[in-house]
C-alpha cells in the first residue's frame, strides 16, 4: 500500500479506531518520547476539484472545510487532512501516518486499518449502488 | 477525547512556527510584492518583522504557498528550511522542474545558471503555470558603483517608463543569459524576485526585457 493510498484510507478511517489505535502507540515509551507535534490540527478550507466524466478535465467544484495536522516520530513526518472539524481524530490519523513511516511493525496494524477501511468503504459503496440500480437508466452512445 | 501527548511535545519547531504569518504579515509582504511587480525593476524593503524572523528568500515563497502548490526550497549546510516551509505552508515538494515556487538562498545560487534553465516557465496555453523564483543575493542597488560587484542590467517592458537601471551583485551574466532564454516564449515564462539579507527585494516578472549593460567580476559566492 503506498502512501497516498494510506493518507485516503486514514482521512476515511473510523473516528473511534483510529483513535484507539494512536492511544495503543502512545502508550508505547519509544513513540511518546519520540513525538512533536509539528503543526497542530487546523481547521481551514481546500478547493476541491472534480473530474468529470466526459473529456476527463478537472475543474473546481467548490470549497470544503477540512482539518490538517503534522507530527514527527524520531524525525520520521507523519501527515493527515480529513474532512470536517474533528481536531484529535486529525491528529490521531497523523501520528498513525508516521508511525508507519517509522517502524515496520507499527506499519503493518496501520495498513490492517487502511484494509478494514478499504472493506467497509466498498461494502458502503455496493450497498448504495444496490438501492440506485432499479433508478439507473442505461443510454446508447452513437459514435 | 484528546491523545496523551505530553504538552512540550505540542509545541510547534521554532522554524515552522517563524513562517507561520498572520493574515496582517501575509497582506503586508503580499502588498510588496504587487508593488514590485507591477514596478519590474523598483525596489523597495520587506516588513522588518518578518526579515528578523526568516530568510528574505522565503518570504514571498510562504505567501504564495498552499496545499495546492508544489515547492522546490534549495537546502544549503548553513540554509536548511524545506522540511519547515512544506510543514508551515502544507505545500508539496517537488522536484525542481516541476516546482510552481522556488527559493534559492544567498548561499544556494552555485547552480543558479542550471536553477533558471530548468525552471518551469509554463506554456502559451497555461502561461500561469510558469514558475516563480526567489533568489537570495548579496546586494542590489539601482546603478553601479565603484565598488559594484555582478552585473548591471536595464529593464524595459511593462512597468517601466522608459527603462530602468539595476545593479545585481550575485548574479553572472550566464545566469541571466539563461533566465533570458526561459523567458524568450512569452507568455509563458518564469517570474522572478531578488532578495538581499537585509530585506531589499526587487521583482523582475517574465513580461520585463533584461540586456546585460555591463558585467564585474563576481564576488565570492556566499
Amino acid at each position: 500500500m503506498d502512501r497516498n493510498r494510506r493518507s485516503e484510507l486514514l482521512a476515511r478511517a473510523n473516528s473511534s479506531e483510529l483513535t484507539a489505535m494512536a492511544e495503543a502507540f502512545l502508550s508505547r515509551r519509544s513513540i511518546a518520547e519520540e513525538i512533536q507535534v509539528v503543526n497542530p490540527p487546523e481547521v481551514g478550507m481546500v478547493m476541491m476539484q472534480v473530474r468529470e466524466p466526459v473529456c476527463k478535465e478537472r475543474f473546481h467544484l467548490g470549497e470544503v472545510v477540512v482539518t490538517r495536522a503534522e507530527v514527527a516520530v524520531a524525525g520520521v513526518r507523519g501527515w493527515a487532512m480529513r474532512s470536517g472539524t474533528d481536531r484529535e481524530t486529525t491528529l490521531a490519523a497523523a501520528l498513525l501516518d508516521a508511525c508507519a513511516e517509522h517502524d515496520v511493525e507499527l506499519a503493518a496494524e496501520v495498513q490492517a486499518l487502511c484494509e478494514r477501511t478499504a472493506d467497509r468503504i466498498a461494502a458502503d459503496e455496493r450497498r448504495e449502488w444496490e438501492e440506485l440500480r432499479a433508478t439507473a437508466v442505461s443510454f446508447e452512445e452513437l459514435d | 477525547m484528546n491523545l496523551a501527548i505530553d504538552p512540550e511535545a505540542r509545541r510547534m519547531p521554532a522554524k515552522v512556527a517563524a513562517c507561520r504569518f498572520d493574515a496582517l504579515e501575509s497582506q503586508a509582504i503580499f502588498k510588496v510584492m504587487l508593488d514590485t511587480t507591477s514596478r519590474p525593476g523598483l525596489i523597495l524593503d520587506l516588513p522588518r518583522r518578518i526579515v528578523d524572523r526568516i530568510p528574505s528568500a522565503l518570504a514571498p515563497l510562504v505567501v504564495l504557498a498552499d496545499v495546492e502548490t508544489r515547492v522546490h526550497v534549495i537546502d544549503t549546510p548553513t540554509f536548511a528550511w524545506s522540511e519547515a516551509v512544506t510543514s508551515a505552508t502544507g505545500a508539496r515538494p517537488a522536484q525542481l522542474n516541476k516546482a510552481d515556487l522556488i527559493a534559492v538562498p544567498a548561499d544556494g545560487r552555485e547552480h543558479l545558471t542550471s536553477i533558471f534553465t530548468f525552471a518551469h516557465p509554463g506554456s502559451a496555453f497555461s502561461p500561469e503555470s510558469g514558475a516563480r523564483l526567489m533568489i537570495g543575493v548579496n546586494d542590489i542597488r539601482s546603478h553601479g558603483t565603484s565598488d559594484s560587484a555582478g552585473v548591471e542590467l536595464v529593464i524595459r517592458g511593462p512597468g517601466v517608463e522608459g527603462e530602468r537601471g539595476l545593479c545585481i551583485d550575485g548574479l553572472t551574466e550566464a545566469d541571466v543569459n539563461a533566465w533570458r532564454t526561459t523567458n524568450s516564449r512569452f507568455p509563458a515564462g518564469i517570474d522572478v524576485w531578488l532578495t538581499t539579507e537585509a530585506g531589499r527585494i526587487v521583482a523582475i516578472p517574465r513580461s520585463s526585457r533584461l540586456d546585460v549593460v555591463a558585467t564585474w567580476p563576481t564576488q565570492e559566492r556566499k
